[in-house]
This record gives C-alpha cells, sequence and structure tokens, in this order.
C-alpha cells in the first residue's frame, strides 16, 4: 500500500470510528456515515497532509475511496 | 386547515380588503407610495392584532414584521410586480461597505425568513452568494417568485455530507455565504433552535463571521441591523453571540445538531 493510500485511509479511518483494515479504495464514502463537518474535516486534513487543494467539486463528485485517492494523485505535484 | 392557517388566511384577507375597498393611493403611484397609504390604513387595525397572535407564524415575526411581509404580497399581486422590499435602512452601513470592498469570502447569518432579504443586500453590494437548501428546484422559484434579482449569481448547493467541501469551494472562489442557522422545532411548528454548524464552518474555514436581522418599524420602515466580523473565536461563545444578537425580538436555544 503506498503512503498515499495508507495515509488517506488512516485520516478516513479516525474520522468514521473504524478500523483502517476495513476500508480499501472499493470503499464507497456514503458506507463511512461521516456527516457534513466530518466530511469537510476530512477534506482540511488531507490537504494539510499532502500539502496540495482538492477541488471541491470533484470531490464532490467521489463516490469511492478510490475515486478520492485519483483525485489527490491528480493535485499532487 | 389547521387554526393558524384559517387565522393567518383571515389576516391577509382583511388586508387584501383595506387595498380593495379604502381610497388608498392614486391611480398610477409607485409601489412605494402604494405600501405607505395602504399601510397607515391598516398597521393600527384592531382586528388585525386581534387575530395576529392566532395566526400561523412559524417564524415568530412581530406584529409590525407579521403585517409587512403582509401588505407586500398584497400589493405585489394587485400590481403583478415582483419587489422583493422597499429601500432597507440598516445601522451601520460601513459593514455593508467593508463587505462590499473585501474581496474574500465571508459568511453571513440570517434568520430563515430574511435569507431573501440578505441575499439581495449582498447581490446589490456586487458580491456573489452561495447558499445551502434541502431542494435547490424549490428555493430557486422562491427566489424568483419573491422578487430576488440576479438569481444568477447565487449558488444553491444541496445539503448532503458533502455541502460544507462545497462551501469551501464557494469560499475560494470568495463568494459571501448566505446561511440561516435557525432550526424548526417540529413539536412546536417553529423555528427555535439554532444550530452550531454554521458557526463551525466559519471558523475552520477561517473567514469573518456576520449577523443580520431585520426590524419593521411602526411607521412601515424596513430597518437592517448587521454586527461584525467575527472572528477567532470559540464556536460557543460565537452561537452565544448570535442568540443574544436576536434578544429581546426572539428567544432561541442552542442545539448542537449535526446539519447532516
Amino acid at each position: 500500500m503506498g503512503e498515499i493510500q495508507s495515509s488517506t485511509i488512516q485520516i478516513l479511518a479516525e474520522l468514521s470510528k473504524k478500523r483502517p483494515t476495513e476500508l480499501t479504495p472499493l470503499t464507497r464514502i456514503e458506507s463511512l456515515d461521516l456527516d457534513s463537518l466530518d466530511t469537510l474535516e476530512a477534506v482540511m486534513k488531507l490537504e494539510e497532509t499532502f500539502d496540495i487543494e482538492i477541488d471541491a467539486a470533484r470531490f464532490s463528485m467521489c463516490d469511492t475511496i478510490g475515486d478520492i485517492l485519483a483525485e489527490i494523485n491528480r493535485v499532487s505535484p | 386547515m389547521s387554526r393558524g392557517r384559517i387565522f393567518s388566511a383571515i389576516f391577509r384577507k382583511f388586508v387584501l380588503w383595506q387595498s380593495r375597498t379604502a381610497p388608498t393611493a392614486h391611480e398610477g403611484c409607485g409601489f412605494e407610495e402604494e405600501f405607505n397609504a395602504l399601510w397607515v390604513r391598516v398597521r393600527r387595525s384592531r382586528l388585525l392584532k386581534t387575530v395576529f397572535p392566532l395566526a400561523k407564524n412559524p417564524f415568530r415575526l412581530s406584529y409590525f414584521d407579521f403585517l409587512y411581509c403582509s401588505v407586500i404580497n398584497v400589493i405585489r399581486e394587485k400590481r403583478n410586480e415582483r419587489i422583493l422590499h422597499l429601500q432597507i435602512e440598516w445601522d451601520r452601513p460601513e459593514v455593508l461597505k467593508q463587505i462590499r470592498d473585501d474581496a474574500g469570502a465571508c459568511m453571513v447569518l440570517s434568520r430563515h425568513h430574511a435569507f431573501a432579504h440578505t441575499g439581495q443586500a449582498m447581490l446589490d453590494l456586487g458580491r456573489e452568494i452561495a447558499t445551502v437548501a434541502k431542494s435547490r428546484e424549490r428555493t430557486n422559484g422562491r427566489y424568483k417568485m419573491g422578487g430576488l434579482s440576479n438569481t444568477k449569481r447565487i449558488e444553491i448547493i444541496d445539503v448532503d455530507s458533502k455541502c460544507f467541501v462545497r462551501l469551501l469551494g464557494a469560499c475560494r472562489a470568495g463568494k459571501v455565504i448566505c446561511c440561516n442557522p435557525d432550526v424548526f422545532n417540529s413539536k412546536a411548528r417553529k423555528f427555535e433552535f439554532v444550530s452550531g454548524d454554521f458557526f463551525e464552518f466559519s471558523q475552520r474555514a477561517r473567514i469573518p463571521l456576520y449577523f443580520v436581522k431585520y426590524r419593521v418599524a411602526p411607521e412601515g420602515k424596513l430597518k437592517g441591523y448587521i454586527r461584525g466580523p467575527h472572528m477567532d473565536t470559540d464556536v460557543t461563545e460565537l452561537v452565544t453571540n448570535f442568540i443574544h444578537f436576536y434578544e429581546p425580538d426572539v428567544k432561541f436555544a442552542a442545539v448542537p445538531l449535526p446539519l447532516t
């Protein structure tokens, strides 16, 4: 598992109160049961961790953790 | 039909009847002149003051606020003109100038019934705005019916788990975020609570926060009150400040509800 994937899963696991081993790129975001503030927190933590700015509109289209990883890879230097 | 709705209908029908039976204004007069003439006629009505406490009033408006809405709506329909409101007299116009001149995002909070006034005030400053709503279509329709102009400069974001991320995007685009933190109490059928979500968002997004309220004076003038910017403050303190800002006109209780 690459660093981006492991860090992303760690952040989402903490916010969703699930074990990191339960989350994979195929995990649907809605199954994490994050409320709107948690989701905002996830985006801000990901931005801070990877020193990037995530496009809000593109993030809104993400359905799975894999989609989020693709978006992070897209904007990472 | 509930008793509250019946008395609301009586209230409105009386105002309508007064507008038709009394010589309120001359032919060809402007909206404001017609409003003033009808206002003078109905504002001291004993019937309306008796009916008002029994009317459906989920936003807990004062008598003059409630009467203002009725008079504006009656004249709108009569003239088939979609005017949102008459001129707002602001207590601190310098704060509005600050919002106009600042290119960055900010958040302006008001009660649900006042969104259109606040939205229009921000649009009139030349700013673009964003808001969240449960039904984008219904909200957009309401704006147009209510007479809000420049609705194309309003971004309406659906309420769901990603709405705050989209609001963050709107902040980065330099928009004014206009939202309503008051929450409906389904038992009492009134907006009695204040949720901390938008206050929390403003702190996390690090944007200045403003509070706005309106009051209709006995002479029929719409007065606007604005406070801010509030920054770098504890969220609980912000919610408390918002609640105090609205007292004694209306009392709220803070409820830490998640938006979604």
